[in-house]
C-alpha cells in the first residue's frame, strides 16, 4: 500500500513529501508534523483516514482538527480523540487513566494527592489497606481540598459482623467523608486488610457540590467482618484539585498499604 | 506522625511530619469517629427493640423481619 498518492490533477506540497523523507528516514526525528502537511493513515480495511497530531496536556484548545485524530497526553497519561471536526474540534478521551499509584513503604498517617489534573470528567480512587491502629474495623476517610471544616454529610449502609443485617444511618456536619473498612491489628493475621472503591463524577464542576459514593470492605471469615456502601457530600462548589486519605482511628496506614487514582474522561 | 504527599502533575512525591496542629486534628477525628460508630450502634439497637416489640405476637411483622434477614439477637 502506498504512504500517499497523487490523484490526477491534484497537487502534492514539496514540503510535505520531504516531511515525510525526513520523519522515516529518521534524518529529523524532531521533525515538527503540522495541521497542513501531517501524515494520515487510511490501512485495508479501515473507513476513514486517522492521524496521530501530536501530544498536549488535556484535549487541544487551539488549532483545526479532524474526526480521528488524536493527540497523546504524556503529562497525564491519556489519549484524547477528535470525534468531531474543527477548531479545535470536538474531543473526547480514550479510556481511563491511572493518574497515580502509590504503595506505602513504611506506615504513614494520610495519603495525600495534589495537584490533580483537571482535564477529565470524573475520578476513581481505590485502596487496599490495613490499619495499624488496635481495632477490628478501621475505616478510610477523606478530605478534599484540605477542607476540616464540618463540611461533609454521610450516608452509611453497612453490615459489620454482630450487627443485624443492612443497617443505615446518616451523619451531619462532619470533618471527613467516609469510603471503605479496612482490618487493623486485633485481627492479627498480617494480610488482613480492606479494599473499596470510591468515585467522584465531575470533579471539576463550580455549580454544584460535590458527592462521592463508595463501596468496599474487609472480609476473611473470622475475626469480624465490615462492608459498606456509603454516600458522601462535600457542600463545598469548588472543582477538586487536592485529595487527602486518613483513618477513623486517627492512627497509621500499615505499609504496603497501596492507593491507586484514576481519570475517567 | 506522616503524611506522603503526591504532587500529581510532577509525580513527585514526599514525606511531611504532620504540624502540631493536625495531629490534634487527627486525635479529635478518632473522639468524633468513635462516638459516631457509638451513636450508629445506638440506634441500632433501639431499631432492634422497637421490632422486637411489634414482632412479640405479631406474626405478619415476624415474616417481614425473617424476609430482611434481621437478627434482632445481635449486639452490633
Amino acid at each position: 500500500m502506498a504512504l500517499y498518492s497523487v490523484n490526477q490533477g491534484g497537487v502534492q506540497l514539496a514540503g510535505d513529501v520531504q516531511q515525510y523523507f525526513n520523519l522515516l528516514t529518521g534524518v529529523m526525528s524532531d521533525q515538527q508534523v503540522t495541521v497542513s502537511n501531517r501524515i494520515r493513515a487510511q490501512m485495508t480495511g479501515a473507513t476513514a483516514a486517522s492521524g496521530y497530531v501530536g501530544g498536549h496536556s488535556g484535549p487541544p484548545v487551539s488549532g483545526t482538527f479532524a474526526a480521528g485524530d488524536y493527540v497523546a497526553d504524556g503529562t497525564n497519561g491519556a489519549l484524547w480523540m477528535c470525534t468531531g471536526a474543527g477548531t479545535p474540534g470536538t474531543w473526547q478521551g480514550v479510556g481511563q487513566s491511572l493518574i497515580s499509584s502509590q504503595t506505602l513503604g513504611a506506615a504513614a498517617s494520610s495519603v495525600t494527592f495534589s495537584s490533580i489534573p483537571q482535564v477529565f470528567r470524573h475520578l476513581m480512587l481505590t485502596v487496599t489497606a490495613r490499619s495499624a491502629a488496635a481495632t477490628t474495623n478501621d475505616n478510610v476517610l477523606y478530605r478534599l481540598n484540605a477542607d476540616t471544616g464540618a463540611n461533609y454529610y454521610r450516608g452509611d449502609w453497612s453490615v459489620v459482623s454482630g450487627a443485624s443485617g443492612t443497617v443505615g444511618f446518616n451523619v451531619s456536619n462532619a470533618t471527613s467523608g467516609i469510603m471503605t473498612p479496612i482490618y487493623g491489628t486485633t485481627v492479627a493475621d498480617s494480610r488482613a486488610s480492606g479494599s473499596g472503591v470510591i468515585f467522584l463524577p465531575d470533579y471539576t464542576n463550580t455549580t454544584y457540590v460535590k458527592t462521592t459514593i463508595a463501596m468496599g470492605g474487609d472480609i476473611i471469615g473470622t475475626g469480624g467482618y465490615a462492608q459498606a456502601y456509603r454516600v458522601s457530600g462535600w457542600f463545598v462548589a469548588n472543582a477538586v484539585t487536592t485529595i487527602q486519605l486518613l483513618l477513623s482511628s486517627g492512627g497509621n496506614f500499615n505499609n504496603p498499604s497501596t492507593f491507586n487514582l484514576y481519570g475517567i474522561p | 506522625m506522616i503524611d506522603v504527599v503526591v504532587d500529581c502533575s510532577t509525580g513527585q512525591v514526599t514525606q511531611r511530619t504532620l504540624s502540631p496542629a493536625e495531629v490534634a486534628d487527627r486525635q479529635q477525628i478518632a473522639t468524633q469517629e468513635a462516638a459516631t460508630a457509638s451513636a450508629g450502634q445506638a440506634k441500632r439497637q433501639a431499631a432492634r427493640q422497637k421490632l422486637l416489640a411489634k414482632a412479640a405476637g405479631a406474626p405478619e411483622w415476624q415474616a417481614i423481619i425473617d424476609l430482611l434477614g434481621i437478627d434482632l439477637n445481635a449486639t452490633g
